[in-house]
């Protein structure tokens, strides 16, 4: 009876200790405006700013993540700005979770594709994966492209160089 | 001496007026106003299709998409459907799959074959192969629409650039259908009043260089 109780406290202290692992691990996903990213764009910072735009549907999008999230997070801060649709946020924190994503992500919540797109950079044709790199003296650099590893680590250290 | 100086100068700066505008055209693709090449590509049924095909059409809607794009799978009811509004008006829609099957195995002819066959295309759905025709229009993401007027045989000006409508996710939450704007436009002899909508789209899979 006793060695009974003892195991479900034991038991549900573990669940506990699991759930709240869980918990700590799955981030919120903040849904923003396109004025708070351009807040982010501008910002100043002592180091690189790498902004992937990215979808849960866009299948090369989901196989770069990974070499965004292995990013020297001492030369840049990275951040994920997802596209999608708010109605699908709980795909978006699945593909977050499955891809173990740490660095912070943000839906972009707007309508008008064609306002962010142009207000993001002007010769974005709206194809993803695109990246805006920005640097610590804030120059913008915009790529609309797939990276394979080598190629983002070159741009990083390339434009990390800036870095105060 | 003074003035074959001034002609040469003012030669070099035409020339490089000239280069400038070839080499940004060639990178960016058309734009509006421009003229449009006609292409002959191969359909789904086997056969080649160009534009010229079409001799009592007054313009067309090329629709640059392809199989495995979710965005360009969301907007496939609404491509037919725009075929089948405005085909009979004289705009038929032309559809063309720009991506490399080395790199997307789902956009081979044996794959697109089917799709157009399941979803019964009513339109040619034409590879692009050598992506010569997609470089030159200068479509970037599946799916990219051209809306080109017929002014005479074989003069294809582009009058529209983008998207098909300002809700990717959802036909029915759709407030602006830009490209049925502005064939609506053509058909009634004016000029589209919204002439460029970027949307987000796919990456088009090209080949390697």
């Amino acid at each position: 009876m006793n060695s009974h109780v003892i195991y479900s406290v034991k038991k549900l202290a573990f669940t506990l200790i699991l759930l709240s692992a869980v918990a700590t691990q799955a981030q919120d996903i903040e849904m923003i405006s396109l004025n708070s990213l351009d807040q982010l764009i501008k910002s100043p910072d002592k180091k690189l700013k790498v902004i992937n735009f990215w979808a849960s549907w866009c299948r090369p999008c989901i196989m770069e993540m990974p070499h965004f999230e292995a990013i020297d997070k001492s030369k840049a801060t990275v951040y994920f700005v997802t596209l999608d649709h708010p109605q699908d946020m709980a795909k978006v924190q699945r593909m977050v979770e499955k891809n173990g994503i740490k660095s912070k992500v943000l839906l972009l919540n707007e309508k008008d594709a064609d306002k962010y797109i142009t207000a993001i950079n002007e010769d974005w044709s709206g194809a993803i994966p695109a990246t805006l790199f920005v640097d610590a003296r804030g120059k913008k650099y915009f790529h609309e492209k797939a990276f394979d590893k080598p190629e983002l680590e070159n741009y990083v250290k390339k434009y990390s160089s800036f870095n105060k | 001496m003074k003035r074959t100086f001034l002609t040469i100068t003012g030669l070099l700066v035409v020339v490089a007026i000239l280069f400038t505008n070839a080499s940004v055209d060639e990178i960016n693709g058309y734009k509006v106003g421009d003229y449009a090449t006609d292409f002959n590509l191969k359909n789904v049924d086997g056969k080649m299709v160009s534009m010229s095909n079409y001799p009592s059409a007054k313009g067309f809607i090329v629709v640059f998409t392809c199989n495995t794009c979710p965005y360009a799978k969301a907007y496939e009811q609404r491509i037919i459907d725009l075929h089948k509004t405005f085909s009979p008006k004289g705009f038929p829609v032309i559809a063309i799959n720009p991506n490399d099957p080395s790199q997307s195995a789902g956009d081979s002819m044996e794959e697109m074959k089917t799709r157009a066959s399941e979803r019964n295309y009513p339109f040619p759905y034409l590879r692009d192969d050598v992506q010569d025709i997609t470089s030159a229009y200068g479509a970037t993401k599946t799916p990219h629409v051209f809306v080109l007027n017929k002014e005479a045989a074989k003069k294809y000006k582009v009058e529209y650039i983008g998207a098909i409508d300002d809700s990717p996710r959802e036909a029915a939450d759709a407030s602006e259908k830009y490209v049925e704007s502005a064939v609506n436009a053509l058909l009634s002899g004016k000029k589209p009043t919204v002439k460029e909508k970027r949307a987000i789209g796919c990456t088009i899979k090209w080949k390697d260089a």
